[in-house]
């Protein structure tokens, strides 16, 4: 039996290296998507929360394993003309996709646990997201044995299912429904989890019982309707049948947008796999554009690290491009250009990114609008901005702070001749460089320096002058510890002053899109330096391989030197939104220039990609010679 | 006018291993070359090297004076190629992997598209997936040709084909070769193939080429000598022989090729080794394929 499990196509194939890439990432990106919410200070996972967010990674993750992981494909052709029974096989393929199911699993809750350890002092409760860890243990193993027995019972005659509509309807009914069995299955009593086990058992004998001595390459019955009807019967039609038939089919040339769709199926949608691979990868790149487009930053106040996933973003986009490449040699030896394909290689994914960010940062600017970007407030974050201070202070956007290069901001004094120093943080642990707050108001501010900073924040921030002692008047007033606080709670001043507009928005959007777009067009080209007839295909999994880790590498560091209190998210983000805002500032056209540059930077990295991609070697395989 | 021409041509998949060591050779317009070669020699890197699809890394390829890696639209617009491990967009149907290659190719031929979609009996909507491989690569051979090309490369086109099925695309690539006088640079392991089709025949051997002749020629001007065992250092005696291509120990005698025809062969034997009377003949191009390459290896 180990020799066949050995043998099986989940166990031989690229499946195993392919698996553990998406635990991997699964594991690190839901590690990040849960220690990202704790920067809210009211957000709070609960036990029933955690366990359904756990619950949805898992079965998430190994979704995509069974999804991408040959479970269609019960054994090779050749392990047919062995003398080895048809159940055996199917019992070896069963077992091989239960233990690598449950190995991808160790190794996504492994990458878990070994974040949670490291941002063990997270608002969130790690020991609640343990608890729920091993309370999923059984729900999800017996959910995993119970769909691999359901779709090895799918014509349990054949040596590989089709990968048709019929497997993918199936597939999709299978995978909703184990979620929602792991979700009861957790909340329910241990012993619950006998049934869908017993249920399993049930099913796996029948379908054994089922399974022919020997399996076979083709369904007994015809499938594909019409068309293969046809085909077979190619000789059989009469010559007048056929000509009519040609007659219909009309002498038409595919150009032009019907030539680009055919690309576009041929490069996403075909074979199956690929339509798997494009329907889970462009809605994911979507909302990851629309989370790096700052919208939930705008919406609950919470400064996201969106410049720091750009190599993790990059990577994302890259995903699509080993089994792309595959494809290639269906359409390289017409005169197609190979800048038409490349273009279809990348556009799509950079469109999908663009949507989702595009639309959060439309969402994020309409937010904007009808909130107060100055806040005077408190927080109780510790490693999330904003965070905890002993008093309320200033808040603003990341791009109205200022830089000081030699970490010497200057002084601010009032009228009067107050004078506080200003709220300052390094650019990183040890960095000359800071970043500070104009409109510090620190500790034992007096209430008139503190309407001062708000009318100064405001006259930079919306242009318009609200005079100091009418904030003072108006919404200010001194605490019982003798602070200084908001009557009633909150600046409404946007109530009292309807036309107050934002001024100098940065272009964040093509800066966005410039750095993840720079980024993932190095790593194609890259990937692209491997495209050669002398690189073999292990070759370009050890490359692909790299750059994967180099991504998630990257996420984890920073992860990591955000809780060693190395760098802090949100005063790397607002020291490139100030370079960002100086740009513009400085620069005739303000933002249209810095749109302008951003964009010439992108087409030269894709210029740069484009090159390369010209000069690689499409191959059905390598030659024999 | 030279069509097709390899300068001096280098490949290596791995550092030491050439694949192909300096080949060089012309097509003239109008010329059918069969290109030889056992498992491994290099054909199909050769091949591939014109289509621009692999990269030369010394010496170069022109088609129609072209190079096919940077003028690879002009020259993939004028070429045909059908390749053994060839495929087709699988989800496509026949109607439209035409439909396709018709809108790419501006000298499109209709009529003899008509003319070869007839002979081959295919029908629009059948599923190019659901196709067995001979008709598959008949359509391949259509949208090849349909476009009335000046230069069609074939790897080892009828290769996996059944004899009816290789003899009918071997009559259309000769019915079209006829009428448009197209140059063809094929390569095969079927010799009764090379020989109905080819004119002139190109054998590589271990990336380098060895024998560069009309067929004609072949047949007349190379011989087969049989010599008996003798003395130690015969083979190599024979192997030092002007003329002599390679050596074979077949166990009963030498087997040897000269590429003189068999009188003079005789003579220069006789002369040279002092062995009368032996056994020269004029010999098949498969024996002689069989003879150069074990013979070298």
């Amino acid at each position: 039996m180990l020799d066949l499990l050995r043998r099986d196509p989940v166990t031989g194939s690229y499946a195993l290296k392919f698996g553990a890439i998406i635990a991997l990432n699964a594991g690190v990106m839901a590690g990040l998507a849960i220690t990202l919410p704790a920067a809210s200070s009211s957000f709070k996972l609960g036990r029933l929360g955690s366990l359904a967010f756990l619950a949805i990674f898992t079965w998430a993750c190994l979704s995509i394993f069974l999804t991408f992981g040959k479970a269609w494909e019960r054994c090779r052709p050749f392990d047919m003309a062995l003398p080895i029974s048809g159940r055996k096989l199917w019992l070896s393929h069963i077992l091989a996709l239960v233990l690598s199911g449950l190995t991808f699993l160790a190794l996504a809750w492994g990458v878990l646990e070994a974040l949670f350890r490291a941002l063990g002092k997270t608002p969130l409760n790690p020991a609640q997201l343990r608890q729920a860890l091993a309370d999923l243990v059984i729900p999800v193993s017996v959910t995993l044995i119970l769909v691999v027995v359901l779709l090895q019972s799918i014509r349990p005659s054949l040596y590989r299912v089709r990968l048709g509509h019929y497997y993918l309807i199936c597939w999709i009914g299978i995978a909703s429904a184990g979620l929602g069995l792991i979700l009861a299955l957790a909340v329910l009593p241990p012993l619950a989890a006998l049934a869908p086990l017993v249920i399993a058992v049930w099913l796996g004998y029948r379908t054994y019982r089922s399974v022919p001595a020997a399996f076979t390459l083709i369904p007994l019955e015809a499938y594909g309707g019409e068309a293969a009807a046809s085909s077979v019967q190619v000789g059989a039609v009469s010559s007048q049948i056929r000509a009519r038939a040609w007659d219909q089919a009309g002498p038409g040339a595919t150009r032009g947008a019907g030539f680009g769709w055919f690309l576009f199926r041929l490069l996403y949608l075909k074979p199956a796999l690929n339509t798997f691979a494009a329907l889970f990868l462009f809605p994911i790149i979507i909302l990851w554009g629309f989370f790096l487009s700052g919208f939930l930053s705008a919406w609950r106040d919470i400064e996201l690290p969106q410049f720091s996933n750009v190599i993790l973003s990059g990577y994302l986009l890259l995903s699509f491009l080993p089994t792309q490449t595959k494809r290639l040699p269906l359409i390289d030896a017409l005169p197609v250009s190979r800048r038409l394909l490349f273009a279809f290689l990348t556009f799509p994914s950079l469109l999908a990114l663009s949507i989702g960010c595009g639309a959060g940062r439309i969402g994020a600017i309409v937010i904007e609008k009808s909130k107060l970007l100055v806040k005077y407030q408190e927080s109780d974050s510790e490693y999330f901005p904003p965070y905890r201070t002993k008093s309320p202070m200033i808040r603003i956007p990341g791009q109205y702070c200022e830089i000081a290069w030699d970490g010497q901001p200057p002084e601010i004094r009032s009228p009067w001749g107050e004078s506080h120093p200003v709220y300052q943080l390094p650019l990183y642990r040890g960095s000359r460089i800071t970043v500070y707050s104009p409109f510090s108001t620190p500790e034992g501010s007096s209430p008139q320096f503190v309407a001062l900073q708000i009318s100064r924040a405001i006259r930079t921030i919306y242009g318009e002058t609200v005079p100091y002692q009418e904030i003072l008047n108006r919404y200010l007033e001194v605490s019982d510890n003798q602070g200084v606080r908001l009557k009633q709670g909150q600046l409404s001043l946007l109530a009292n002053y309807p036309g107050l507009k934002p001024q100098g928005e940065i272009a964040l959007f093509p800066a966005l899109m410039l750095m993840i777009g720079v980024t993932w067009l190095f790593m194609t080209t890259v990937y692209l330096r491997a495209c050669r007839a002398s690189v073999t295909d292990a070759g370009r999994v050890v490359i692909f391989s790299i750059l994967v880790a180099v991504a998630i590498g990257s996420s984890v560091g920073q992860a990591a030197a955000m809780v060693a209190g190395v760098v802090r998210p949100d005063v790397g983000a607002a020291f490139l939104r100030i370079l960002m805002r100086n740009m513009a500032d400085a620069t005739p056209g303000g933002n249209l220039a810095v749109w302008i540059v951003c964009t010439l930077v992108l087409l030269g990295a894709y210029w740069i990609a484009q090159s390369q991609f010209q000069k690689i070697e499409v191959l059905p395989g390598r030659p024999t010679r | 006018m030279k069509v097709l021409e390899f300068n001096n041509v280098h490949r290596a998949y791995k550092r030491g291993v050439d694949v192909l060591q300096g080949v060089t050779f012309c097509l003239e317009a109008g010329e059918v070359v069969g290109l030889l070669g056992k498992n491994g020699a290099g054909k199909t890197t050769l091949i591939r090297i014109a289509m621009g699809m692999i990269e030369a890394q010394q010496g170069g390829v022109r088609i129609f004076g072209l190079d096919p890696r940077k003028d690879a639209l002009e020259v993939k617009r004028r070429v045909g190629y059908v390749s053994e491990d060839q495929i087709l967009p699988e989800f496509l149907s026949v109607a439209e992997v035409i439909r396709i290659h018709r809108g790419l190719f501006p000298t499109w031929d209709d009529g003899l598209e008509r003319r070869l979609r007839e002979r081959f009996e295919l029908s629009p909507k059948a599923r190019i997936k659901f196709l067995s491989k001979g008709q598959a690569r008949q359509i391949a051979l259509l949208c090849a040709v349909a476009h009335r090309p000046e230069l069609l490369l074939l790897d080892e086109p009828a290769g996996g084909l059944d004899p009816s099925a290789r003899r009918e695309f071997l009559e259309t690539s000769i019915q079209l070769l006829n009428e448009t006088g197209t140059t063809i640079l094929f390569s095969s392991h079927h010799m009764t193939d090379v020989e109905r089709m080819a004119g002139r025949i190109v054998l590589i051997h271990e990336g380098r080429l060895l024998i560069d002749d009309v067929l004609d020629d072949l047949r007349e001007k190379y011989s087969l000598v049989l010599v008996p065992h003798g003395p130690e250092g015969r083979r190599q005696q024979l192997q030092g022989l002007k003329g002599c291509l390679s050596v074979r120990d077949q166990g009963d005698a030498l087997h040897a090729i000269f590429a003189y025809e068999p009188g003079r062969c005789r003579s220069v034997v006789e002369r040279e080794l002092g062995i009368p009377n032996a056994y020269c003949a004029s010999i098949a191009l498969e024996d002689m394929f069989i003879e150069l390459v074990g013979g070298r290896s």
